[in-house]
C-alpha cells in the first residue's frame, strides 16, 4: 500500500536521540506554557548531559496557537544562537515527524543539537479536544452538533467495529491494559485500576466513547534532544538510534484535520499507508521489534495503529490485547507507561519519550527486559508519522 | 498573569462558530442551494467523479473544473455517533442525540443529524436526507427511507 524510498534517507542509523525532559503532568500547572516548555527543554539538555547553551536548533508544534514558539523557548534557554528553527503547525501527527525533521537537520548539518518539544496548558487554558476552530470543513460538523475531536474519532472507532467485528469489549481492552502499566507509572494522571465490569458500567461520552477510551488532557510539556549519533556517543546515556522514519499525507486526506469526508476507509488511518516504508528505511520487519509505543488520543487509534504497522493482522489487535500480549510479559508490550489515555495528553510527544527511556533502559519500574527495538508512532487519522529507534549496540 | 486563549476566550470564540454555518467562497453555494431544500454536490467536469466538501479543485484528479448536480439524498449508513456529553453548550439540551456519516447514492459522505429513533440506528440501513432549520439556518439531517 505504501510508496518506498528510492533510498535509505541518510539520516537513518547516524542520528540518535539522547535525553528526555519533562514537566509534572496536572490539571492547572499555574505557569505559562513558556515556562513549561523551557522547563522541558532544559531537562532535555540536562538529562541528555549537555549545557542548554549548546542547543542550536528546536523544532515544535502546535494546535491553535496553544503552545511557546521555538524563537521564544531559545530565549528562555538563555539564548543560545539557533541555526534552525521549525514551529509546525500539527497535532497529533507530528511527534515522530518533528523528531525526523531535527535528525534531518543533524545529519545535513544545519545544526548539532535539536530540541524537540510539545508544551500546553491542556487542561487549565486551551482544551484541543473541544476547541472550534474555523476551517473549510466547519461549516459542516458545528452546526449539527458535530463539534468535538472524540466525536470525530468515535466516527472512525465505530467503523473499525463495523468493519472488523469489533465490540466495545475490545476498545475496553486497550483502556485496561494501558491502566495496568499506568498504575506503576509515577507520572501518569489516571492511575485507578480499572476491571471491563468498571468500563462498561461507565457513561457514554459519545457512543462507542466512554471516558476511559479518551485521553486525559492535562497541563504540561515534554521534549526530547535530538543529536548525531557520534555525538550523542559521547553523551550520558545510552543512544536511542534513529533507524527507521515515515510520514503520510495519502490520497484522501482532505483540506484539514477535520475532514475525512474523502477517506476511503474510516477503520484503517495513516499508519496502514506508510508500513512499508516505515519497515523498508529501518531495514527491519514487524517481528523484529521487541515493543511498541502507539498513538492513543482514544482507544481504537491503538487497534488501528497495531494494525497499521502490520505488528498485528486486521482486526486482530483486540483479541492481541485481551490474550495479554501487550502486557509486560506479552509479545509486543505496548503503550508502556499507560498511553495518552492514562499519563496524559501531551500530544504524542510523551509517548516518543517513553520509547526513548525504555530503549535506554530507564523505564522505572515499567521498564521491559526486551527493549532493544521499539516502534513509535504519532497521529490518529488521515496523516500521521513513525519511528523505529534501536538501542546503540556500540 | 493571563495565559493567551483562556477557557473563556476559547469558549466564546467557539460559540461565535457555531452559532450559524460560517461559509466561505467555496461553500456557500452548497448553503445557499440547502436553503431552498435542494441537496447538490459537486461533480467534476474531467475525472466525472463526485466530491465533497465543496472545494476549488477536484481532489480526485487536481482538475479546477466542475459544476453542482442535484443529488437524490438516499443513501446508507456508513457510520454515527451518539453525542451524551454536550461539547458545545449550545447542544445541552439536545443530548443524546446522533450524528450519521451517510454514503449517498451519488458516491460522498455526507454528515447530518439522525431525525429517528436512536435505537433503529444500525451500519447500511437506508436512508433519506431532509433539511431542517435552526435560527433560521438550513442544515442536513436524515431519516429512515
Amino acid at each position: 500500500m505504501s510508496k518506498l524510498y528510492d533510498k535509505r534517507p541518510s539520516f537513518l542509523g547516524k542520528t540518535a536521540i539522547a535525553g528526555v525532559g519533562y514537566t509534572p503532568l496536572s490539571k492547572n500547572s499555574g505557569v505559562s506554557v513558556q515556562a513549561l516548555a523551557v522547563e522541558a527543554c532544559r531537562n532535555a539538555a540536562v538529562d541528555a548531559g549537555l549545557d542548554p547553551k549548546e542547543v542550536d536548533g528546536i523544532v515544535t508544534f502546535s494546535m491553535f496557537g496553544d503552545s511557546a514558539t521555538a524563537q521564544g523557548v531559545s530565549a528562555g534557554l538563555g539564548s543560545p544562537e539557533l541555526s534552525f528553527a521549525a514551529d509546525l503547525s500539527f497535532g497529533g501527527q507530528a511527534p515522530c515527524y518533528a523528531v525526523t525533521v531535527a535528525a534531518m537537520a543533524v545529519e545535513t548539518g544545519m545544526a548539532k543539537n535539536v530540541l524537540v518539544y510539545r508544551a500546553l496548558n491542556g487542561r487549565s487554558g486551551i482544551r484541543i479536544g473541544s476547541t472550534g476552530f474555523r476551517s473549510p470543513t466547519a461549516p459542516f460538523r458545528y452546526p449539527i452538533g458535530f463539534s468535538a475531536y472524540p466525536q470525530y474519532i468515535a466516527m472512525w472507532g465505530r467503523r473499525y467495529m463495523i468493519e472488523t467485528g469489533t465490540g466495545y469489549e475490545g476498545l475496553g481492552q486497550v483502556a485496561i491494559a494501558q491502566r495496568k502499566y499506568a498504575q506503576t507509572n509515577p507520572r501518569a494522571v489516571r492511575r485507578n485500576p480499572l476491571t471491563m465490569e468498571d468500563y462498561l458500567r461507565a457513561q457514554f461520552v459519545v457512543d462507542p466513547f466512554r471516558s476511559h477510551d479518551c485521553t486525559s488532557e492535562v497541563d504540561g510539556a515534554c521534549a526530547v534532544l535530538v543529536t548525531s549519533l557520534d555525538r550523542a556517543r559521547d553523551l550520558q546515556h545510552t543512544p536511542a538510534v534513529i533507524e527507521g522514519a515515515a510520514w503520510s499525507t495519502p490520497t484522501g486526506s482532505g483540506l484539514d484535520i477535520a475532514d475525512f469526508f474523502n477517506w476511503e476507509d474510516w477503520s484503517v488511518n495513516s499508519h496502514t499507508y506508510h508500513r512499508d516504508r516505515l519497515w523498508q528505511s529501518a531495514q527491519m520487519k514487524p517481528e523484529d521489534v521487541d515493543f511498541a509505543e502507539i498513538y492513543d488520543c482514544f482507544s481504537p487509534v491503538v487497534l488501528m495503529g497495531l494494525e497499521g504497522l502490520g505488528l498485528v493482522g486486521r482486526g486482530e489487535a483486540a483479541d492481541f490485547i485481551a490474550a495479554g500480549e501487550t502486557g509486560p510479559n506479552g509479545k509486543l508490550p505496548t503503550n508502556t507507561h499507560g498511553g495518552l489515555l492514562c499519563e496524559g495528553y501531551l500530544h504524542g510527544m510523551n509517548t516518543v519519550a517513553e520509547a526513548v527511556l525504555q530503549v535506554q533502559g530507564r523505564g522505572g519500574e515499567n521498564q521491559l527486559e526486551k527493549h532493544d527495538r521499539c516502534a513509535v508512532t504519532s497521529g490518529a487519522l488521515m496523516d500521521g508519522s513513525a519511528l523505529v529507534l534501536q538501542r546503540d549496540a556500540a | 498573569m493571563t495565559e493567551v486563549g483562556t477557557v473563556q476566550e476559547t469558549t466564546e470564540q467557539l460559540q461565535k462558530v457555531y452559532v450559524e454555518p460560517e461559509t466561505d467562497l467555496d461553500t456557500r453555494w452548497w448553503f445557499e442551494a440547502l436553503e431552498q431544500d435542494r441537496l447538490e454536490i459537486p461533480r467534476c467536469n474531467a475525472c466525472g467523479r463526485t466530491f465533497f466538501p465543496p472545494q476549488p479543485d477536484c481532489p480526485h484528479c487536481g482538475a479546477q473544473d466542475w459544476r453542482p448536480i442535484p443529488a437524490g439524498g438516499r443513501g446508507r449508513i456508513y457510520s454515527w455517533v451518539v453525542c451524551y456529553l454536550p461539547f458545545d453548550p449550545r447542544f445541552a439540551e439536545e443530548v443524546p442525540y446522533a450524528i450519521l456519516a451517510v454514503e449517498l447514492e451519488e458516491g460522498v459522505r455526507l454528515f447530518g443529524r439522525w431525525k429517528g429513533d436512536l435505537d433503529a440506528i444500525r451500519a447500511d440501513l437506508r436512508v433519506q436526507a431532509l433539511v431542517y432549520r435552526v435560527d433560521g439556518h438550513a442544515l442536513l439531517g436524515w431519516e429512515a427511507a
